[in-house]
Parts: structure tokens; C-alpha cells; sequence
């Protein structure tokens, strides 16, 4: 198999080739390095709430059915397979996000029969109705451990609050009651629509294994499997409304003090994906001069007790959706909100100072570089850069070709109070009295 | 710079300089950043909150850094260096942690200067705090008094730390061992900025161990370092502490313990405590409990994930650990309150049959072969390998990881057997309790 290198200003070593039935391979070998790592992710998560029919045309599948499968992948006809790693010494693990499933291993040694064991089992999906209630009873406790965790409840509860149709407002996971909707039907159709190899990436790092002999059992591997139609699953662009759901949501909730996320839903959101790396970006270095602890701006809500080392600025983007949060715990969620908007106005008027943008921009440097230690998220940022269509170089490229006016431009069209949602989760009085 | 005695402990090179401080070095060019900490320990005490809040107040400014942005932007003008600080427990001890990391230089365009720079930087913060009549300014010290209190009321907020905290209250009363790390919100309220300034003086001056993982050579750290704590002001690390002793396992109670406090969670956290008698433990001992630990509850193959999780569906997760230091093996589940007690009786079985036979070859060579690949695989992570070597320290056993993987190799399923014999009766359960939900399998 020919592997081409993956060019990049910090010289590592990154070599991408191509698969039999058309899997993506990426390879990052790190001599010196004691863990290897294997990951194979298909670029189908919780976004993807409609499946294809025979017809072509989508149905609805029950919500938290992406994560599901995630689950039930780790049995097959002969068992656990997470046994069949961990009798290696082998670790392995799954993740759904919204627009991505990965799934991966970290071992010190056999990494090959590891590499094998995870392509077989994410192309060999086998669910029996037994198999499914029992992980009904499974996910139900997962779910609840969510439902207990305030981060994860204003984020969603804010979600519900931004899109008013966007799949993205709904809970990876599903709910108690979605998931029990889940049959193997509905399983397999979904393993057949999204878990083919065109939509797939398989990305293998660090040390401790040869990368050619890798390639190697990756491709036989892959030769040996087979596969019926299946093509690279484009996901359609949702039909969003641009206004606001619901200005503001509270919920009554189990935590010392009350939290609060304020969101902004972006109507900035181009058809060409270098132009959603330049939105990103450019949202991304705006809020940490907006809002990192070297802003004075940042300093002045913390001299005023509003926020603490909670509190938190981040940008989510895709293709058809975007998202602003600023957030934390506070005492005065409403008067947070409103002192965000405030200072948003305010640096709207001043602009965005040049020295803030350069400072901003070495920091993203810094981070990129830093990026690189782990070959874990490097292997996540490939994948995801693998189904979004840009090289990891385009990071640096992109953010070296921002400018303060590109900054200034997503201050005065994104971060607008219109465009705005607010969640709140307040403690119960009960609950704090318990609390001893 | 340094007094010529230079020896290995553990994968580190062991540099004590002139002036007795202990380094722990790591030279590898493997990394693209490099990385020093520095772990100031102390008896964990009353003063855990003072000691806890003394970084939050050191990073509100400086001599010539005035103010928390101007500290930030100092380090975040060298491409992002980062300056943080933790406080954590190890045994008995509080750690009070300050890490420096920056990008290695040959990455960047330019190849900007950034360690000589943001060493300097980190060097004032930890000395010349900015103070006002020989305190912190009283609106800073107030602010971060605050936020340190709502930290420590933040640990409620999720819930299995919570949970394990309330364990610990009940099993350890009063011990250090016990104390949370933070400190208590009432040794919060009783605060004063003397106080913080004398916890900042007693930081200083008790014993530390720095470590440096990156394109270092030993000579330069120990350079770097002294210019960092400067001569005098703190002590070495000295020999470590022998283990504590701990109680006896059969000064236990027989029946344990179940407390149960009912709370607004709709997944209920199921942990549990028993001593382990560590009394007379050779190497091979030592890593006989480790291998127990992890058939037990550590991993997918682990007999309560298997049990409680697969077999029965009653939980999301089932797991067990073990603290070497204190001789303490923890269990815990998150769980629907209506199985508590079916939880609890399954943990107590998997537990009783363990004591009863020794694990099966599958079990026991797939466990040790997840500790020996997760022990190997410490050496891609640098803070890893550092918290590795520390806890080693507390443990007065300093191995390499190779030497740690392959005595773990050697553990025979006899030698689990005779580690069961350990395990001392359940001790508390502790159950943080929602509304019976049963799901909908």
C-alpha cells in the first residue's frame, strides 16, 4: 500500500494511505514512545437522528440511537470484546459525539492483533433483542448519571434553548424513555448507513509497533471483510430557523450554587469548509481576548465577584450549526448575563486591539505545538479533520492568515443579545440544608 | 551546582544540590514542550485550607506583576507558557503542586526565548507575592477566601467525589487522612490574611521535590531550580516517611455500617470502605494487593463491572480500588437506589469468594497484564511518570517502571489469595440516595 506523507510545520511524522472498500488509513509512529494507540471513527453521532430507507428517503430513529450502537458494538457472537483487549493488557474504549464515533485501544505490546480486533469488531455489528433490553438497563444508569451532573444539564438545557429543530439540541445519549424505542432493526439499519468504510477513518500512533507491518494488517484485515452498496453518508443541512427557541430557561437543581450558560447561536455558516476553519478560529482567538485571564475586561468581572475560575468561553461549530457559550457558576446568574452583554457592547465599540490578536494568536501556537505531545488527541483532531476535509496544517495556515478585522467582524455579527439564550440551574433550598 | 551526588530513583536521575534540594530529572528530547514541578508537601491538618488557598492568592499578582492579567498575560505572552498550581492528598500528606511547562523553542517560528522568561516569572510569583502592610490586600484576600469556600462547597456538585468524601469522613473522623484537601468550609470562614501569609512562609520552607521531564540535562535543572527556590528557603525532601501503620484489620467492626444520606440525584452512588492490613509486606506482597484490586474491580473483566454491570445490569459503573499508603480498599457503584441493597450484597459476595479461592489463571494473568501494560505506559505521560515517582517515595518503594511491571508479573494466583486474607471486613457503606427509579430494562 503506498502511504503519502502528511506535511506539517512541527515535522512529525504522519502518513496517510488508502484501504481496501475505501477506509482511510492515517499513521503517526513516535519512536521512543512505550503506548500504541488505535482509533477507528466514522463521522456519524447524535446529529445524525434520521437514517436513510431503502428508498432513499430519511426516517427518524429514536433519540440516543448513535451512542447505542456505540454501546452494543463491544458484544459480538462470541462474547465481550472489550474482554478480547483486556486479555491482551490491551485498554479500549468508545466515545459518541455530535458528529463523530470513535472507537479505540492504547496497549503496550501485540498491537497488531489489537489493530485487527478493532477493525473486526466495529464493521461486525450483532444485536439480539436480550442483548439490546439488557443495555436498555445499562444506558438507563448512564443517562442518570448525566441527569446528576449540572455541566452536562445547562449545556443541554441551553441547547433546547438555541435550536429550535437542529439535531444538535438533543442529548447524546437519548433519554430513559427514547432509548427504550431501540430495537436490532433499527440497530443494524443504522450500522448499515453510516458504519461503511467510505465514511470511516482508522488512525494508529505512538510506539512500540512497525507502522508498515501495521498497514499491512490493516489492509488484509480490511480485505477480508465484506460490504454491500454503502457510500460516504453527507450529512444534509438542517432547515434551522434563525431565531432564538426560548430566551431563557431555568431548573431547579442539586448543586451548592447556581450555574449558568449564556449562549449564542451563529447564522454564520458557509458552504466551504476552509471557511468554517477561518469562522472557528476567528470566534475561538476573539473570545480569549474577550475573555482569558490576561483580558482586562475578564478582570474586572472577577474583581467583581460575578465570576470565578469557573467560568469558561468556548466555541462549538459545524457545518450547520454554531454555537458561542459563556458560563460558570455564579451567585447572580441575570446580572452575569447582562454584564456579558454589556462588555460584548463595549468591545464592540473599541474594537480589538492588535497586541490582543497577536498575543492570542502566539497562544494558539503554543497550543498547537502542545497538541502534538498526545497522540491520543492528536489521533481525535485527524479524524475529526479527516471528515471536515482540512489538514491538520490548515490550523496553522488559517490562524497565521487571520486578521484583528476578521475578530472584529465575529464580535459585531455573532456575539449579539439577539442571538442569544440563557440557562440556569439554581440550587434547591432542601438540598444545600442536607448538605452538611 | 550540584554536590556531585547524582544517582537514579526509579527512571529518574536523583540530583541533590548544594543547597539539599532533592530534583527528580528526566532527560528525553520525546516531547514538545518541558515540563517542572514542584510538590511542596505537608502533614495534612487544620491548615489545609490556608495552604490550599495560598496559590489562588500568589497568582493575583507580584512585584512587578500587579495584577492576576498581568500575571496571565506574562505567561501567556511567551506563547502560552502555563503556570498552574493543585492541591492533592498522598496518605497522610498534603501536596501542594506548582507546574511549569513551556514549548520547546525549536517549534516556533523564530525560535522565541520562553524558558529563561517564564522562569523568571514563576520565580517572583512564588516569592514576592504583592502585599500591603506585610499582608495580601484585603479586597483580594477576601475575593479569594470566597471563592475558596465555594470551591469547597463545589465538591457536592459531583456527586461521586461527594460521595467519597462522606466516606471518608465516617471511616477516618479527625484523621489527617480524612481531612478533604481543601479544607473545611468552617477552616475556611476562620481565615485571615496573617494567616495566609504565614501558611505562604510555612509552603516555602518544608520539604519539596521538584521534577523536570522534557530536553533538560540534570546540571540544568538543578540551575534552574535553585534560582526558582532559592537556597534556604525550603527544606530537602529528606528520607521518606515509613508507611503509616494502620490499624489492624480485625479491629474492625464485623457488620458494616450503612449510612444512608437521601439526596436529589437520579443515580445513586453505592461506595464502601474496609481496611487492609499491611503489616509485614514484602515486594511481592505489595504487588499481590494491587493484582487483587484489580480482579476485583479494576476493568471491564474485573469481577463486580462482570457481576453487577453485565451480569445484572444494576449499575453503569462497579469498581474497586486500593490505597497502598493507608491500607484502605474502596468499592463503588452508581446505582438505582431500589438495587441497594442487591448491590451491596453482590459487592460482599464477589468480595467472600475471593477470599474463599484464589482467582482463576483468566482472570489473574488479564489483570496483570492490564497493570503491566497500564505501568509501561506510564513513561508516554511526563506528569504520570512524576506523581508515579512521588507516590513511590510514600511508600518508601522506589522501582523502576520495569522493575515494577515485572515483580507484578511474577504474582502468583496463591499470592492474591494470601492478599484476600488482608482485606479486612466492610467497614462503612455509604450510600448517596435518590428516588427509587427502576429502569425501564
Amino acid at each position: 500500500m503506498q502511504l503519502d506523507a502528511i506535511p506539517n510545520s512541527i515535522g512529525e511524522t504522519l502518513l496517510r494511505g488508502k484501504l481496501p472498500h475505501g477506509l482511510t488509513l492515517v499513521l503517526n509512529p513516535r519512536p521512543g514512545f512505550t503506548r500504541a494507540f488505535g482509533m477507528l471513527a466514522t463521522h456519524y453521532g447524535s446529529l445524525d437522528s434520521r437514517v436513510p430507507s431503502a428508498g432513499g428517503a430519511l426516517e427518524s430513529v429514536p433519540d440516543g440511537i448513535a451512542h447505542f450502537l456505540e454501546h452494543k458494538l463491544f458484544e459480538d457472537k462470541a462474547g465481550d470484546v472489550s474482554l478480547r483487549f483486556s486479555s491482551r493488557g490491551a485498554s479500549c474504549n468508545a466515545g459518541t459525539e455530535f458528529g463523530k464515533t470513535a472507537y479505540h485501544f492504547a496497549c503496550a505490546d501485540r498491537f497488531e492483533e489489537n489493530l485487527e480486533t478493532l477493525i473486526r469488531f466495529v464493521f461486525d455489528p450483532w444485536f439480539t433483542a436480550e442483548s439490546v433490553a439488557k443495555e436498555q438497563g445499562i444506558i438507563a444508569q448512564e443517562i442518570r448519571m448525566y441527569d446528576d451532573d449540572p455541566d452536562w444539564v445547562v449545556f443541554f438545557n441551553l441547547l433546547e434553548s438555541l435550536y429550535a429543530r437542529h439535531p444538535v439540541r438533543i442529548n447524546i445519549a437519548g433519554t430513559v424513555e427514547s432509548i427504550r424505542a431501540i430495537t436490532p432493526d433499527l440497530l443494524y439499519r443504522c450500522h448499515r448507513a453510516f458504519y461503511h468504510p467510505l465514511n470511516m477513518v482508522l488512525v494508529a500512533g505512538g510506539g512500540g509497533f512497525d507502522h508498515a507491518r501495521a498497514a499491512d494488517v490493516a489492509e488484509r484485515t480490511m480485505a477480508s471483510l465484506r460490504f454491500e452498496g454503502g457510500a460516504k453518508w453527507t450529512r444534509p443541512r438542517i432547515d434551522e430557523p434563525a431565531a432564538i427557541q426560548r430566551k431563557r430557561h431555568e431548573q431547579p437543581f442539586a448543586v451548592s450554587r447556581p450555574q449558568m450558560a449564556l449562549g449564542f447561536k451563529d447564522a454564520d455558516l458557509p458552504t466551504d469548509p476552509r471557511d468554517w476553519l477561518k469562522r472557528d478560529l476567528a470566534t475561538r482567538l476573539l473570545l480569549d481576548v474577550l475573555f482569558s485571564e490576561s483580558s482586562p475586561r475578564h478582570e474586572r468581572l472577577y474583581e467583581s465577584g460575578l465570576i470565578d475560575d469557573s467560568f469558561d468561553a468556548s466555541y462549538t461549530g459545524e457545518h450547520d450549526f454554531g454555537f458561542t457559550i459563556l458560563g460558570g457558576e455564579t451567585d447572580e446568574p441575570d446580572r452575569l448575563a447582562a454584564e456579558l452583554h454589556a462588555t460584548l457592547a463595549a468591545a464592540r465599540r473599541d474594537g480589538v486591539a492588535r497586541e490582543d490578536f497577536e498575543l492570542a494568536r502566539n497562544r494558539f501556537l503554543g497550543r498547537y505545538v502542545r497538541a502534538f505531545n498526545s497522540v491520543e488527541s492528536l489521533a481525535g483532531a485527524l479524524a475529526s479533520g479527516h471528515f471536515r476535509g482540512i489538514e491538520i496544517d490548515d490550523l496553522v495556515s488559517a490562524a497565521m492568515a487571520l486578521t484583528h478585522a476578521d475578530l472584529e467582524a465575529r464580535l459585531g455579527s455573532h456575539l449579539r443579545e439577539a442571538n442569544s439564550a440563557l440557562s440556569i440551574l439554581r440550587p434547591k433550598e432542601e438540598a444545600d440544608d442536607d448538605d452538611e | 551546582m550540584t554536590d556531585g551526588s547524582s544517582e537514579k530513583a526509579g527512571d529518574f536521575d536523583h540530583v541533590r544540590t548544594r543547597s539539599g534540594l532533592d530534583l527528580f530529572v528526566l532527560p528525553t528530547k520525546k516531547w514538545k514542550t518541558r515540563v517542572l514541578r514542584l510538590h511542596f508537601r505537608v502533614p495534612s491538618s487544620e491548615r489545609n485550607a490556608a495552604r490550599a488557598l495560598v496559590p489562588n492568592l500568589l497568582r493575583r499578582g507580584s512585584r512587578s506583576l500587579p495584577t492576576m492579567a498581568a500575571v496571565s498575560r506574562a505567561f501567556e505572552g511567551l506563547f502560552g507558557a502555563i503556570w498552574t498550581s493543585s492541591a492533592y492528598k498522598l496518605g497522610d500528606e498534603q501536596i501542594v503542586a506548582f507546574r511549569l511547562e513551556t514549548v520547546e523553542e525549536r517549534f516556533l517560528p523564530g525560535r522565541p526565548r520562553l524558558l529563561g522568561p517564564a522562569l523568571r516569572h514563576a520565580r517572583e510569583l512564588l516569592h514576592e507575592p504583592r502585599l500591603e502592610g506585610g499582608a495580601f490586600p484585603a479586597a483580594v484576600f477576601e475575593q479569594e477566601k470566597l471563592n475558596h469556600r465555594r470551591e469547597i462547597e463545589a465538591l457536592y456538585n459531583d456527586k461521586m467525589s461527594f460521595a467519597f468524601q462522606r466516606l471518608l469522613d465516617l471511616m477516618f473522623p479527625g484523621e489527617p487522612y480524612g481531612r478533604p484537601v481543601l479544607g473545611t468550609v468552617e477552616e475556611c470562614d476562620a481565615l485571615t490574611s496573617p494567616a495566609a501569609v504565614a501558611a505562604h512562609r510555612e509552603l516555602l520552607a518544608c520539604p519539596m521535590r521538584a521534577f523536570a521531564v522534557g530536553d533538560f540535562s540534570p546540571a540544568e535543572v538543578a540551575r534552574l531550580v535553585e534560582e526558582l527556590v532559592p537556597e534556604g528557603s525550603s527544606n530537602p525532601a529528606g528520607a521518606a516517611p515509613p508507611p503509616a501503620a494502620a490499624p489492624r484489620a480485625s479491629g474492625a467492626p464485623s457488620s458494616p455500617r450503612l449510612v444512608v444520606e437521601e439526596d436529589d440525584v437520579s443515580q445513586s452512588k453505592l461506595v464502601g470502605g474496609r481496611r487492609v492490613d499491611l503489616a509485614d509486606l514484602d515486594e511481592r506482597q505489595f504487588d499481590a494487593l494491587r493484582v487483587y484490586a484489580g480482579v476485583l474491580g479494576g476493568g471491564f473483566h474485573s469481577r463486580l463491572f462482570q457481576t453487577v454491570r453485565e451480569k445484572h445490569s444494576l449499575a453503569y459503573f462497579a469498581s474497586a480500588s486500593l490505597d497502598r499508603l493507608r491500607g484502605v480498599l474502596y468499592t463503588s457503584c452508581g446505582i438505582d437506589a431500589a438495587a441497594r441493597d442487591q448491590v451491596r450484597a453482590l459487592v460482599e459476595q464477589e468480595i467472600a469468594s475471593l477470599a474463599a479461592a484464589p482467582p482463576n489463571a483468566e482472570e489473574l494473568e488479564q489483570t496483570k497484564r492490564l497493570i503491566v501494560a497500564g505501568t509501561r505506559s506510564l513513561v508516554d505521560s511526563p506528569s504520570s511518570m512524576m506523581e508515579s515517582l512521588d507516590a513511590s517515595f510514600a511508600t518508601g518503594r522506589v522501582r523502576t517502571l520495569d522493575q515494577i511491571a515485572r515483580s507484578v508479573d511474577a504474582v502468583t494466583a496463591a499470592d492474591v489469595h494470601a492478599a484476600a486474607r488482608r482485606i479486612g471486613p466492610a467497614e462503612v457503606d455509604f450510600c448517596l440516595q435518590g428516588e427509587a427509579r427502576p429502569a425501564g430494562a
